[in-house]
């Protein structure tokens, strides 16, 4: 008898490893993530959009990241700290090596740093306030700002470091040379520090990511291969999610998170989005470019603003088009952001029949039209947003023209400054709301500053609390500048806020991934059973 | 007959210069490429050099000057969205539409020209009533509606078929192929479907109205009278009369299933040049959508020419025609 129950043994293991050679493909984990739109380009400081910074991350690192509280945390370099008001010493990560052996130094850092600087480049922003980067040795960096930049270890978390050999060799050192036939190469090839290497690049089709055995941090799962998978039509993603094709889906329809959530073996995961949703107005025309005005400009008039303010249902909208994927909200920039004023949010008040005296006072008891430009193909829901705060506007007598475009289209009305009043997304850079007063409300000039001031806005108050605390090295007193700078814009009205969008994630059970507000995939902190 | 081929070669060119200038013309009003090469947050230096760097602040007919003389040399630039040359990319992605459009036209040559003579010959019968209402769904439903009903049953519901990409290919040379893949074949079983639907209930419709004409004409009352079999008169002789007008048609869908494999390819994330072309145009890639018209145009005007080439051997009177 004992010999039987030994064979029974024997097939009962030969059975167990042959359902482990079924489940084999499982050992070897392999991560399959759809989202709406391909990563356009290999090239870590040629494109600054969300799904390619997020596929990128994987492959290239910055000095600085974050941890799961979303507060910097040692990269590439293990410490930073200012030395001067207006130097920043980074001591770099030593034993470090890119994916095709070389080691990572000073030189990269600085390589790469002047590599975003240029014009092509769509970091120029992150890198703006630097004067040089000196190497001293090879595992330290010192960095000089033209004046004081409390910002810096943020900004240079967006700043993806490169090998300076590897990148020379093969004359990709412009990037995105759309001039030259042959820059190519870092366009479709890569080569980071990070925790995968690109094996295979098809654009709009996949790409394959392969685990560096050489990496140096730590990984919260065992993944092998991760593959980006571009679905742009979002049944279609949603689908494939549902039939076991792909693991996580990043860019989830509102309409379809319901319906996920109640799916067997699917579970989803929110954050607030870093971009928040509002709306803009026309200051600097006498006359308002498109619309009939009577020949003045009623945005002018802070009581027609506060009208608008008082008009639009945040709360409706975010029921019935975000179908509550939003947050409303009285503020420029979303809760995980510096600068941000729980007390600012008190100051939602949806209230027409206010709106319509306060249209009476300033004048415009009849009301007057205008065309509100907005884009149809960036952001969520953009055009049912427009729509239904048409309708709302209608209530206090503004005639509304939507005039909806594609972002291609609507970007440039922006930039010649021809909108009359448009719905604009922000989102902040580096997790931090200085970037929104220093480039949204600030008074254009020369230097940057307002250089995304699209409306004419301008208050000398808040500029000078704005310069005060974009040098404001104390913490404590940079938040109070900052928010005090953000409430003189919510007594003004600069802009009329709508809602911080809510970022929604579906995933296979068992799958664990953590959203991140600027909707990175952060692979480090992927867990997969 | 080759003075005759000249005289289509040279319209065929005058076309396509045309198609090239329309379009270029028309795309500068799609939107700014400059908004895709930058992004939302450029400041005005930046704009001004990337524009002057691809020439956008010439006026529009010197680009277009300067575009048509780099195109007749060969170059097509460099895609503002890849960032890679325009010509490797087409090459990269005319497979997957090519192989799309053929297995769909097979699917539908297959299907739409059998039930097109059975619907002929068995006229009135409940089972041609049944097919040609059939066919009327097929005509009337959009494409994407398809896919999706497809998509919901054979991947969702059934887990039968993968509902995007193209599966593992092998690559020939520069062709790449999905056919000597069995995940590559699998993967092209519902968007071929999704394509092929409209062109089956086209393509019965057509063969089954041009039998029924033929059918009533005097030498199949002669063909009759000579006590011809039913077979040899609806085979031999009717339907080969009807191939004139199905061969036109059928080889001008086969351009617009490449032209307009578009939907089908977003709907199924199928990497071909549809797929590509949408891409492109919520991009702004000015390169990449002239050079994708270009390419259109002359397959458009080649398969014309290669249609007149087969009149010549289908129909007998024209080479007598030429010939005389």
């Amino acid at each position: 008898m004992t010999f039987s129950s030994s064979r029974l043994k024997t097939t009962a293991l030969a059975l167990a490893a042959s359902t482990a050679l079924i489940v084999a493909p499982a050992a070897a984990q392999t991560l399959r993530i759809a989202g709406q739109g391909d990563l356009g380009t290999l090239d870590p400081h040629a494109q600054n959009a969300q799904v390619t910074m997020s596929v990128l991350s994987m492959v290239y690192e910055t000095l600085v990241t974050r941890d799961r509280d979303l507060n910097p945390a040692p990269g590439l370099a293990l410490s930073w700290e200012p030395t001067s008001d207006t130097t920043w010493q980074f001591e770099l990560r030593p034993d470090v090596t890119f994916h095709d052996g070389s080691s990572f130094g000073a030189e990269d850092v600085r390589f790469s740093i002047e590599r975003a600087r240029q014009d092509t480049s769509q970091f120029v922003n992150f890198v703006g306030t630097i004067a040089e980067v000196n190497v001293i040795d090879d595992l330290t960096v010192e960095i000089v700002t033209t004046e004081t930049d409390p910002l810096l270890p943020g900004k240079l978390g967006y700043v993806f470091i490169m090998d300076s050999d590897w990148t020379t060799d093969n004359n990709a050192t412009v990037p995105q040379d759309l001039a030259a036939e042959d820059s190519s190469f870092a366009v479709m090839n890569a080569n980071g520090t990070g925790p995968f290497t690109v094996t295979e690049r098809a654009p709009d089709s996949r790409t394959v990511l392969e685990r560096n055995p050489d990496y140096w941090g730590e990984m919260a799962g065992e993944i092998d291969e991760v593959i980006y998978l571009p679905i742009s039509s979002a049944p279609t993603r949603i689908s494939a999610l549902l039939s076991n094709e792909v693991d996580l889906v990043v860019d989830v329809p509102p309409q379809d998170v319901q319906r996920l959530e109640a799916a067997e073996g699917v579970i989803t995961a929110r954050a607030p989005d870093l971009r928040t949703i509002f709306f803009g107005f026309d200051y600097a025309s006498d006359v308002l470019r498109h619309g009939e005005t009577g020949g003045t400009n009623p945005f002018r008039d802070l009581r027609v603003r506060q009208a608008i303010d008082h008009a639009i249902d945040a709360e409706s909208i975010s029921r019935v088009v975000m179908r509550g994927l939003s947050q409303p909200t009285a503020q420029l920039i979303s809760e995980d952001n510096f600068g941000w004023d729980a007390a600012l949010d008190e100051t939602v008040v949806f209230d027409p029949e206010r709106g319509r005296e306060l249209m009476a006072e300033a004048g415009f008891a009849d009301g007057f039209s205008t065309r509100m430009d907005c884009p149809t193909d960036t952001y969520t829901n953009p055009e049912q947003i427009c729509q239904a705060v048409s309708a709302m506007l209608s209530q206090i007598g503004i005639d509304i023209e939507l005039n909806l475009i594609p972002r291609t289209q609507f970007i440039p009305l922006l930039w010649e400054r021809e909108s009359s009043f448009f719905i604009i997304g922000f989102n902040t850079a580096y997790f931090d709301g200085m970037y929104v007063l220093e480039t949204l409300l600030m008074t254009t000039a020369d230097d940057g500053e307002g250089i995304y001031n699209y409306t004419g806005y301008s208050n000398p108050e808040l500029d000078a609390l704005a310069r005060e605390a974009r040098v404001e090295l104390d913490v404590d007193r940079r938040l109070q500048l900052m928010q005090d700078a953000f409430r003189i814009a919510r007594e003004d009205v600069a802009y009329a806020p709508l809602h911080s969008q809510t970022l929604v994630w579906a995933m296979r059970e068992g799958v664990s991934a953590q959203v991140r507000p600027d909707n990175w995939v952060e692979i480090r902190w992927v867990e997969m059973n | 007959m080759i003075w005759f081929m000249l005289r289509r070669i040279a319209s065929a060119l005058l076309v396509m210069l045309a198609v090239t200038a329309i379009a270029f013309v028309m795309f500068n009003y799609l939107g700014d490429p400059v908004v895709a090469i930058l992004g939302q947050d450029a400041s005005v230096a930046q704009r001004r050099a990337v524009e002057a760097q691809l020439g956008l602040d010439q006026p529009l007919i010197v680009r277009f000057w300067a575009y048509l003389m780099q195109v007749l040399q060969g170059e097509f630039g460099i895609s503002y969205r890849l960032g890679r040359p325009v010509v490797e990319v087409l090459i990269e992605r005319l497979p997957a539409t090519v192989e799309l459009a053929a297995t769909g036209m097979a699917i539908a040559l297959v299907i739409g020209i059998p039930a097109g003579i059975f619907a002929a010959i068995r006229r009135g019968s409940a089972s041609t009533r049944l097919l040609m209402g059939a066919s009327l769904f097929g005509i009337s439903v959009p494409t994407f509606f398809v896919g999706i009903v497809l998509i919901w049953v054979f991947n969702v519901t059934l887990s039968m078929l993968p509902s995007f990409g193209r599966g593992q290919t092998v690559a020939i040379g520069w062709w790449t192929t999905g056919f000597l893949t069995q995940s590559g074949l699998v993967a092209l079983v519902l968007p071929a479907i999704t394509i092929a639907v409209f062109q089956i209930a086209m393509i019965m419709r057509l063969v089954r109205a041009e039998m029924l004409e033929v059918l009533r004409s005097d030498f199949i009352l002669f063909a009759r009278a000579r006590g011809l079999s039913e077979w040899r008169i609806f085979f031999r002789h009717a339907f080969a009369n009807t191939l004139i007008p199905v061969i036109t048609v059928i080889s001008l869908q086969i351009g617009s299933l490449i032209a307009f494999a578009v939907i089908t390819e977003s709907v199924f994330q199928w990497p071909g040049l549809g797929l590509l072309f949408l891409q492109s145009v919520g991009a702004a890639d000015v390169p990449m959508m002239s050079a994708y018209l270009i390419v259109i145009a002359a397959l458009f005007v080649s398969i014309n020419l290669i249609v007149d080439l087969l009149y010549f051997i289908i129909d007998p009177r024209l080479r007598a025609r030429v010939a005389g």
